[in-house]
């Protein structure tokens, strides 16, 4: 009898621990206040310490780094060497493509920050665990009018979406995940799609929408829509198109997008306090 | 050991390894892979303090590392909770052997959770088991588990008392 008690108790626990994760997740789903709340001082305890291990480490983490990533750093410094020596080579058209770019912005008027209220907000370092390469924190939050939804983008384009946030910090889903969806246009030939993430390594993909009659060219600039009730405002740049293929079966065109945001080296984003119409 | 002398243990080593895993083990990453303290110390928890040990701190440790990171709440807790419980499982062989045998455990179990976490994330929304590098990391994860096994145990045997403490550590 006893030792059939002993046997059954782990088992009973083990239930009783599997129904308590299955609660929990069932609360984040739903966004009960909570977790959210628990969440929120468990960012707001952990950021000072994550900092204070960075200064710490920091000499032992570049030597790390260094050692780790020997080719990647050689291969690296190569292309930009081979950077600047083309930059010096090009220096005098680059200035008269500045002057155009001016004249051009000037004319066109479509700095796609303004009057959107950008929040300047930093990419915290380092991720806690493994699978979180389609999402970073900031070290803004709701304390600095941060809402759960705002766009996220840099100077080049755009870059994911605030899905939580607390007083200090928030949580960006960035484009590279799959789940992000968002409407696009194409500015020439102008056209209307559909596009989403395909990994952290993989280009944008825009499967929706395009139709096989369309003439896309690789190198066509690809921005949000803003149609009504986007997610994004209108004109926020998102890459060029780099690849095209065609689906027969669904009377559609694939086009493989290569995003203006660096994703990879992100320092320095701007938060827009934008919501989508109501 | 009394029952609070025991949770006050297990409460230290649990918020010892979320620091050491948020400050330390966060900025170590191999091919982009980071190491899984939390992780570790789940199924050594399991491997010093049997099943039903296992899967009350696996639960806790998963739910501490899940609210520190942006994924669902929950995933964590639910795949530390079973394969710490699956470790728990094995107390005895463990108790039997060696360190050798024990670092294949603390391996094996830590790839394991890697793999439950990552169809269980996918259940839920995140884009886990689809992950490009997802064996890469189950590989990784587990190697450095292996690696730290006899440091997990240590801790694990510390916080459950001297009687628990298995001649693997």
């Amino acid at each position: 009898m006893a030792v059939s008690q002993r046997r059954r108790r782990p088992r009973f626990t083990l239930v009783v621990m599997t129904l308590l994760s299955i609660t929990v997740l069932t609360l984040d789903a739903k966004n009960v206040p909570v977790i959210s709340g628990l969440r929120s001082g468990m960012i707001q305890v952990l950021s000072p310490v994550q900092h204070g291990f960075r200064t710490v480490t920091r000499p032992i983490r570049h030597w790390w780094t260094g050692s780790n990533d020997y080719d990647r750093v050689v291969a690296e410094n190569k292309r930009l060497r081979d950077e600047v020596d083309r930059l010096n080579g090009s220096s005098i058209s680059n200035a008269n493509a500045v002057d155009e770019l001016n004249r051009l912005r000037d004319q066109l008027d479509i700095p796609f920050t303004k009057d959107l209220n950008p929040v300047v907000a930093q990419v915290a370092p380092g991720l806690i665990s493994n699978f979180d390469d389609n999402t970073v924190e900031l070290d803004k939050g709701s304390s600095s009018g941060i809402e759960d939804g705002n766009p996220v983008v840099t100077k080049a384009g755009l870059v994911g979406r605030v899905t939580r946030v607390t007083p200090d910090h928030c949580i960006v889903r960035l484009i590279t995940d799959s789940r992000f969806v968002v409407g696009v246009r194409l500015v020439d030939p102008v056209d209307y799609a559909v596009g989403h993430g395909a990994g952290p390594e993989n280009p944008f993909v825009v499967d929706e929408g395009i139709e096989l009659t369309s003439p896309i060219k690789i190198g066509a600039q690809v921005v949000t829509s803003g149609l009504t009730s986007a997610l994004y405002p209108k004109d926020i740049p998102i890459g060029v198109v780099s690849k095209v293929s065609r689906s027969t079966s669904d009377q559609t065109q694939k086009l493989e997008v290569t995003l203006s945001a660096d994703i990879e080296r992100l320092n320095v984003v701007q938060v827009l306090r934008w919501e989508p119409p109501k | 050991m009394n029952e609070l002398g025991l949770v006050a243990r297990w409460t230290l080593v649990l918020v010892t390894t979320l620091v050491l895993q948020a400050g330390l083990a966060s900025q170590i990453s191999i091919d982009g892979v980071v190491p899984d303290l939390v992780l570790t110390i789940a199924v050594c928890a399991g491997l010093t303090g049997g099943p039903q040990r296992g899967a009350i701190i696996g639960f806790w440790a998963g739910l501490l590392i899940d609210l520190a990171r942006p994924g669902p709440v929950g995933v964590s807790a639910l795949a530390m909770c079973l394969v710490a419980f699956l470790a728990g499982t094995v107390q005895v062989v463990v108790v039997q052997s060696g360190r050798l045998i024990s670092m294949v455990l603390v391996t094996a179990a830590s790839a394991l959770g890697v793999l439950v976490f990552a169809v269980g994330g996918e259940v839920f929304g995140a884009s886990t088991l689809t992950h490009p590098h997802l064996f890469s990391i189950v590989a990784i994860v587990a190697l450095i588990s292996g690696l730290l096994s006899r440091f997990g145990l240590r801790m694990a045997g510390w916080a459950e008392g001297p009687e628990h403490r298995s001649v693997a550590e």
